[in-house]
């Protein structure tokens, strides 16, 4: 089911209804209704894939019991791995099978031998790659010892299928999410207003910015061949508001429907182009994402405890890894190195944690040099960005050189020129909302402040009125459902 | 919680009104070009406004045509005048079952026509009908037909642009738009036809598609059949050809084909004898003046060869 859909819409309310009707005193009740409505959700687009959820659920549950059940190392480490090979094997079959059957098949056609793969189509389940991850942090940290296993199975399972994050996050952290479904949840007028008005906030990003980006984007990648440098710069900075507007929104639909529920998501974007330098960005871009490498992959692989040679090794992993899980195809690896790339110089210089506040804050407006830094920034970002979207790397070092060239300060050659205009307009209104509340954890947030009800009832209608006439018709799945 | 509902619908009846106001005032000022979902365009391609006009002073036509393009590009009235029929063409542009249900509702008690000539197409009936109603809002009066219409087709750009129409109908007196009979290479036939330039198509291939009908046009489809039936109008559905391309993309005709058998006399009219791509079409879907004459002559003399318009003055 989509956020951005009918059945949604009906959904949603049914099952608030109905969680609320039973009261927070009935914890048990309510944790079933989730995990009843949480398989709804998912099912509702093929029911199939809901014994991949379930297997990921009673593995994790059991290796959970099993690692509390004994002390002695070895079996630990057995009963890790068993976590490990069972969500990694799911995840390694469905999402990379194809990946590296293709791979294997071209590598022994450069040397002469012809490798049968057979063809797998294989359908790439929805949200994968992110509930696995999910279970897994659990199974990592009960074998730390930093978290409890837990007897509770319904619970547990609606912590791993909790359907406003489980398609596409934020990637909770057992350790935040599941003491939530073991107390109780009263309910909260001020919590479920503000989880509304996230919502909205992210409705407007996904509906109007994010899918209206989509059109012009799209058409100009697959229109790139010989376009102007300046229409590519365009196309870039479409994709970027897309790709953005439609991950962010996402996040946002989903923190602000668990807190309709009386459940708190961790954040998962804090205004990431308004960072002064990759770094900062990273800190910033799909934060459960990046936390998450950052525990479990750079920390173990030794974090920055080893030599510089060791710690500037984990970066290239770690980035590396996510691109790699952001989809089975180079490009996205070499988006992930590309990062490294701007990164490293930060990491040697020691400059990597400079930029730890929001930007001016406490300030309006950023002065010139944090206006410089910022530029500089986003224009790497769009940089990278080129790999992402392009189909291949090839494609991608095409639009790039059809980027630099004269026409880049050309008029840019746009289909529908004043259907184009009113997206960069709407993306302005976008940035300017966004900047305005860069220190609140989303930006329609700061609406709490003014103090007539009219007003920010007024304010609330006007996104309405903007999501309803400016909105694309067409109902676009999320980006990183393909994740 | 009880609060919370309470806050949730007091907040719903202030929006629906500012939502409703903002949306008329943006589809009073908003350039049309820019891209937004309140599509209110007068006198568009096609003449639909012209034959909105024309159909509420007709009365008792021997034939009375609806459809799409197909119609109103496709079944040329001089030629059925000709032969000795009387006619009207209401063919509106992607006009579908929905649309049809619409403007018979509107119209047929006060045209009474003899006979229905019902143009049919799996296009049309796997067709969301946004554009149509989007046409019909904006060219012909709004009543509470626009309202049962976005029922079927609760789309936003539907609701958005009757909003605004409902308000332009009320707001604006007089419907005193010009519109000139001829426009680009259309020419605008007393009648309801519109007779384009002479052109041919260059064929292109065309990718292989599955059209499935919706259910809601179905269900409109059979109200249509019921409301001609109840009034003793014999209905024929006649699909007009299509350029042979275009037909052999359609890979499942013949499904829709056995649906309209069922429902009536049909008669599929691709593959007619004698029409060629290169030479009939001025594009995929629509024959051009060379083509028009041979298939309205060929659809009339089937007609008459089943006796079906053996009412002729």
């Amino acid at each position: 089911m989509l956020f951005n859909s009918f059945d949604f819409a009906v959904f949603l309310p049914i099952v608030f209804l109905l969680y609320h009707g039973l009261g927070s005193r009935r914890r048990q009740a309510q944790n079933v209704l989730l995990l009843i409505a949480s398989y709804i959700f998912y099912g509702w687009w093929d029911w199939r894939f809901l014994s991949l959820i379930f297997i990921s659920t009673l593995v994790d549950y059991g290796v959970g019991l099993a690692l509390d059940s004994t002390s002695e190392v070895s079996r630990r480490k057995l009963f890790l791995a068993l976590s490990l090979t069972a969500n990694l094997g799911i995840l390694g079959f469905f999402k990379y099978f194809n990946f590296f059957a293709d791979n294997a098949a071209a590598m022994f056609h450069a040397f002469g031998l012809t490798l049968n793969t057979g063809t797998l189509h294989i359908i790439l389940p929805v949200g994968i790659s992110f509930y696995t991850f999910q279970t897994l942090s659990y199974s990592i940290d009960v074998y730390r010892g930093k978290l409890a296993a837990r007897r509770d199975f319904p619970a547990f399972a609606a912590f791993v299928a909790f359907f406003p994050q489980l398609v596409a996050g934020p990637i909770e952290r057992a350790s935040n999410l599941l003491p939530q479904f073991e107390t109780e949840r009263r309910f909260s007028f001020d919590k479920a207003v503000d989880g509304l008005r996230q919502m909205l906030w992210g409705f407007f990003k996904k509906l109007v910015i994010a899918d209206n980006c989509a059109e012009y984007a799209d058409r100009i990648f697959s229109h790139s061949a010989g376009a102007d440098g300046s229409t590519l710069l365009l196309g870039l900075i479409f994709f970027a508001f897309q790709i953005y507007g439609d991950f962010s929104g996402y996040s946002d639909i989903a923190i602000g429907t668990a807190r309709l529920f009386g459940f708190s998501l961790m954040r998962n974007f804090a205004n990431p182009y308004f960072s002064r330098d990759i770094a900062e960005f990273w800190r910033r871009w799909h934060i459960s994402l990046s936390t998450w490498f950052r525990d479990y992959v750079y920390i173990p692989l030794g974090g920055s405890r080893g030599g510089r040679l060791q710690t500037l090794r984990n970066t290239v992993i770690v980035f590396a890894v996510s691109g790699f899980w952001h989809g089975a195809s180079w490009t996205f690896v070499i988006w992930g190195l590309l990062n490294a790339l701007y990164f490293l110089p930060l990491q040697i210089g020691g400059r990597n944690r400079n930029h730890l506040n929001v930007v001016a804050a406490g300030r309006h407006l950023p002065d010139l040099a944090e206006i410089r830094d910022m530029a500089l920034t986003f224009s790497l970002t769009l940089i990278a960005w080129t790999f992402f979207r392009a189909h291949s790397a090839m494609d991608a070092v095409l639009y790039l050189r059809g980027l630099f060239s004269l026409s880049l300060f050309s008029y840019p050659s746009l289909p529908g020129i004043g259907k184009s205009f009113m997206t960069l307009l709407l993306i302005l209104f976008f940035v300017i909302v966004e900047w305005i509340g860069r220190e609140e954890h989303y930006a329609l947030a700061i609406l709490k402040y003014v103090p007539s009800r009219w007003a920010r009832w007024f304010a609330y209608a006007g996104l309405i009125f903007m999501i309803g006439v400016f909105m694309q018709t067409i109902e676009t799945p999320f980006i990183y459902f393909q994740f | 919680m009880k609060l919370f509902l309470k806050k949730c619908l007091t907040f719903g009846l202030f929006a629906a009104p500012v939502y409703v106001g903002l949306v008329i005032f943006w589809g009073a000022v908003a350039w049309p070009g820019l891209n937004s979902n309140v599509n209110y365009i007068r006198a568009p391609k096609g003449h639909v406004l012209t034959r909105l006009r024309e159909v509420k002073s007709m009365s008792e036509p021997d034939l009375l045509i609806v459809g799409s393009s197909h119609a109103y590009r496709g079944f040329d009235v001089r030629i059925f005048r000709a032969a000795g029929y009387s006619c009207f063409n209401l063919g509106t542009s992607s006009q579908t079952p929905i649309q049809t249900r619409l403007l018979l509702r509107r119209y047929i008690d006060r045209i009474r026509p003899r006979v229905l000539i019902f143009e049919v197409s799996p296009l049309l009936f796997s067709n969301d009908g946004v554009e149509s109603a989007l046409e019909l809002i904006a060219n012909d009066r709004n009543d509470l037909e626009t309202v049962k219409m976005i029922w079927n087709i609760p789309h936003i750009k539907v609701i958005n642009t009757a909003l605004f129409g409902f308000a332009h109908d009320f707001l604006c007196a007089g419907d005193t738009l010009p519109e000139a009979p001829r426009k680009g290479a259309d020419t605008y036939i007393p009648g309801g036809y519109v007779e384009q330039d002479m052109s041919h198509w260059t064929p292109e291939p065309l990718s292989p598609r599955i059209l499935r009908p919706r259910p809601v046009q179905i269900r409109a489809f059979r109200d249509v059949l019921a409301m001609c039936s109840k009034r003793n109008i014999p209905v024929f559905l006649i699909q007009a050809p299509v350029s042979e391309k275009l037909n052999r993309s359609l890979i499942n005709e013949a499904d829709f084909d056995s649906l309209m058998s069922a429902s009536g006399p049909y008669w599929n009219f691709n593959g007619l004898a004698g029409l060629v791509d290169s030479l009939d079409f001025s594009d995929e879907h629509h024959l051009n003046q060379k083509g028009v004459t041979l298939f309205n002559h060929a659809l009339i003399d089937t007609l008459q060869r089943h006796g079906l318009l053996s009412f002729r003055r």
